[in-house]
């Protein structure tokens, strides 16, 4: 009898645990996408397909899996972070971004890391995509001069982050340490005409945005968590003019977004654009359609899809304003086509709008200028760093400006035509409606923080650049409006009208 | 099985390194030096007796002190470090020549691949050309070579909570770097307080430490995944998650073998 008991009770045992391992099966499967349940047979090998930013190896055709070697070198070299400023750029290869990376589902990764000999410091890699430990943060770490190998297999399909992880993981990551990597599903994403790949990252320099020469990393800085460089594909200006992003009408276009950090999500948006899919965090599934603006957060990846029928310049921003306009997270797509007049009239008729009351006019400041430097600012040179860092935001690298936001510098009678009006606008501020080149613009422009160096520096420049041909501006010159304004003789700083 | 196998042949070779005696060797009759084995001295004063052939060698004393380890023990606490001598700067190559003058097996040439990988002195033109800076510090060598140069001099390596006495955990740099253009060499140490009396270089290249692969104490920094506190989990489990330099330091140190050769790696002795 009391054998018996004890055999039912092994058996209920028994029963039991069954019943667990088969339920913890089942919610294995459900959680687990069912195509990297089983592991595919590893077919052939060949390179990685990789691209240097901003472009996009092509889709992967094969249709089994493969080994892919994927060869990954380490640097610590000086680059340009913004016109005139340099920084100690840590990279994946030769630039941050690292190279865009694509594999198809299944793939098995022979990383082959390597630590430049002339580095100084030890470093590793983190494979978002890859599914062990330190996403190979622990099996990749090396010192300068050796080369560790590890593989991995890539069985989760989705748009990924790799960035280093040695500690302190945060400098290494705003040093520039990061690339994205494209786990591309068997069955393939949708065929799209374009891809281009967007990362965001931040730099945090001693010296303030646009401060020239060599910027050290500001420890204080990172740990507020408050860079003075927010940018996309590592440089102010990378999508900017000559590589801006360029498509058709009518095509189609995918754009892949990582977010590096190493602190601020990014609220990506293209200004007159709307993403008619996207793969929220960088996911497989397209899971939202119609979007205005999407999130990217730090340390993740976002997808977007979209056709554009209407020519013209669309801008990339992150829509946190001030980033965009002040730290340098601007970027360019350039439409190219026939005009879609029944979709975007573009501007139908203006005239005068006179409600018969008037907004009381600002005071004029009379705070007291910095004093001018003794040095030979104010030159064109100078005036040139002013404007590369600054008035591009608005006025755009070309001075053409943004049809019917901010007028033209180029060829501009209103810039042209007085010279002591130029020197007030850059004072003072300019709003309100003006006519440059016969279209007219009704908007703001900020009191800037320029010393008299950088306004002499910048209105020399744009007087005789962007195809005008006119007199310099001098110090003497900034000094004498700057007096005028000081005892309240000169005109208003509103001008009625650019005329 | 590897990880205990790896221990072994580092255990053998430590064991090599201690009983290695110089063999008597050709050498090249340039440069021409006076040089003959220096006399131990006591620790009466820091200088090198001079009639040594090489230059006289500066040497401080730090006074005993405590040494808070960065990364926390099981019980965090200081411990105490006696007082020691250690270089004023670290060992050039005019140094190494003369060790290696006098010491054939550490020559470029005939080293063992045990003690040091291929690119041993790399920079050196041959077994008796430095290159042509010698008063800069010698790099491209092991711990294993550095270990021989301090023994051969009666001297010693500094462990790791010396040189951090001296270096490092002293003085936490409040910052990476000042706008100066040699970014994060603050990492490679800055005199401690007091200490700066007396001038002593540090930050042109790092550099080894007896104990260099001990600082860490969970596991076999050599091992698998040994070395995942120095990754996430680091910040939480250092003494000071601000202290970027002791960071990048002690990373640094946790991603060498004994038989690496790097071009920003030489050494200084202690006793």
């Amino acid at each position: 009898m009391k054998y018996r008991l004890t055999f039912l009770a092994v058996a209920c045992l028994f029963t039991i645990a069954g019943y667990v391992a088969y339920r913890t099966a089942v919610a294995a499967a459900d959680v687990r996408s069912s195509a990297s349940a089983s592991l595919e047979t590893i077919v052939g090998e060949e390179p990685a397909a990789t691209t240097v930013a901003p472009n996009v190896p092509p889709p992967l055709t094969r249709h089994h899996a493969t080994k892919v070697i994927l060869d990954l070198e380490v640097k610590e070299h000086v680059k340009t972070l913004a016109d005139g400023v340099t920084y100690t750029y840590w990279t994946f290869g030769d630039d941050a971004p690292g190279k865009f990376i694509r594999v198809r589902e299944g793939d098995l990764v022979e990383t082959h890391f390597s630590n430049h000999p002339d580095n100084m410091f030890s470093h590793n890699v983190d494979f978002h995509a890859a599914a062990g430990p330190e996403g190979g943060g622990d099996a990749s770490f090396v010192a300068p001069g050796h080369t560790t190998t590890f593989s991995w297999r890539a069985m989760n399909p989705g748009l990924y982050l790799y960035h280093c992880v040695a500690a302190p993981a945060g400098l290494h990551i705003a040093n520039g340490m990061y690339g994205l990597l494209l786990v591309e599903p068997k069955e393939g994403l949708p065929k799209v005409d374009k891809e281009f790949f967007v990362v965001q990252g931040e730099f945090y320099t001693h010296g303030a945005y646009g401060e020239r020469g060599q910027q050290a990393f500001s420890m204080e800085k990172a740990l507020k968590e408050q860079p003075e460089y927010v940018v996309f594909n590592g440089h102010v200006g990378a999508l900017m003019g000559e590589n801006a992003l360029r498509i058709k009408t009518g095509q189609s276009l995918r754009i892949y977004l990582g977010n590096p950090g190493p602190s601020l999500v990014s609220s990506f948006h293209i200004v007159g654009a709307i993403f008619n899919n996207v793969y929220g965090e960088g996911g497989s599934t397209i899971n939202q359609h119609n979007v205005q603006t999407t999130v990217v957060p730090v340390g993740g990846a976002a997808m977007v899809e979209m056709v554009t029928d209407v020519p013209g310049s669309y801008t990339l921003v992150d829509h946190a304003m001030f980033r965009a306009f002040n730290k340098g997270a601007m970027g360019q797509l350039q439409v190219e086509g026939t005009p879609r007049t029944e979709l975007f009239s573009g501007r139908q008729s203006e005239q005068t709008y006179n409600p018969g009351t008037h907004l009381q006019r600002v005071a004029a400041t009379t705070e007291v200028a910095p004093a001018p430097f003794a040095s030979a600012g104010g030159t064109s040179e100078h005036g040139k760093q002013v404007y590369s860092t600054i008035c591009v935001a608005c006025h755009q690298p070309d001075g053409n400006g943004v049809a019917n936001t901010f007028p033209p510098l180029a060829k501009s009678d209103f810039l042209m035509r007085d010279k002591d009006r130029a020197v007030r606008v850059l004072l003072q501020g300019l709003s309100g409606q003006v006519t440059v080149n016969g279209h007219t613009f009704n908007n703001v422009m900020p009191k800037l923080p320029l010393t008299d160096e950088d306004i002499a520096g910048a209105l020399s420049y744009v007087r005789a650049n962007f195809g005008n041909a006119g007199s310099g501006v001098s110090l003497a010159d900034v000094a004498r409006v700057r007096a005028q304004l000081n005892r309240g003789q000169s005109q208003p700083a509103m001008p009625a009208g650019g005329t | 099985m590897l990880g205990h196998f790896k221990i072994a042949v580092v255990r053998f070779a430590i064991g090599l390194a201690c009983g290695l005696t110089p063999t008597a060797g050709v050498w090249p009759r340039e440069p021409p030096t006076n040089a003959t084995r220096c006399a131990p001295e006591g620790e009466a004063g820091p200088v090198v007796g001079s009639d040594c052939g090489i230059e006289k060698r500066q040497r401080v004393m730090i006074p005993a002190g405590r040494y808070l380890p960065f990364f926390k023990q099981k019980v965090s606490q200081s411990i105490p470090v006696a007082q020691f001598w250690l270089d004023a700067a670290p060992v050039s190559r005019r140094e190494y020549l003369d060790f290696v003058r006098r010491n054939p097996a550490w020559r470029k040439s005939q080293v063992k691949a045990l003690f040091a990988e291929s690119n041993y002195l790399a920079d050196w033109r041959s077994d008796s050309s430095p290159g042509d800076d010698f008063e800069s510090p010698v790099t491209f060598v092991s711990w294993f070579a550095a270990r021989a140069f301090c023994a051969d001099r009666g001297d010693r390596l500094p462990t790791v909570a010396e040189w951090e006495r001296a270096a490092g955990a002293a003085n936490p740099a409040p910052d990476l770097a000042t706008a100066s253009a040699a970014p994060f060499r603050l990492a490679m140490g800055r005199a401690a307080a007091d200490i700066h009396s007396t001038p002593v270089e540090f930050g042109s290249t790092w550099e080894w430490a007896a104990d260099f692969n001990s600082a860490l104490t969970l596991g076999d920094s050599t091992g698998p995944n040994g070395g995942s506190s120095l990754f996430c989990g680091a910040g939480f489990r250092s003494n000071n998650a601000t202290d970027y330099a002791a960071f990048l330091r002690y990373s640094f140190r946790s991603s060498l073998r004994a038989n690496y050769t790097l071009k920003t790696l030489g050494f200084r002795c202690a006793r």
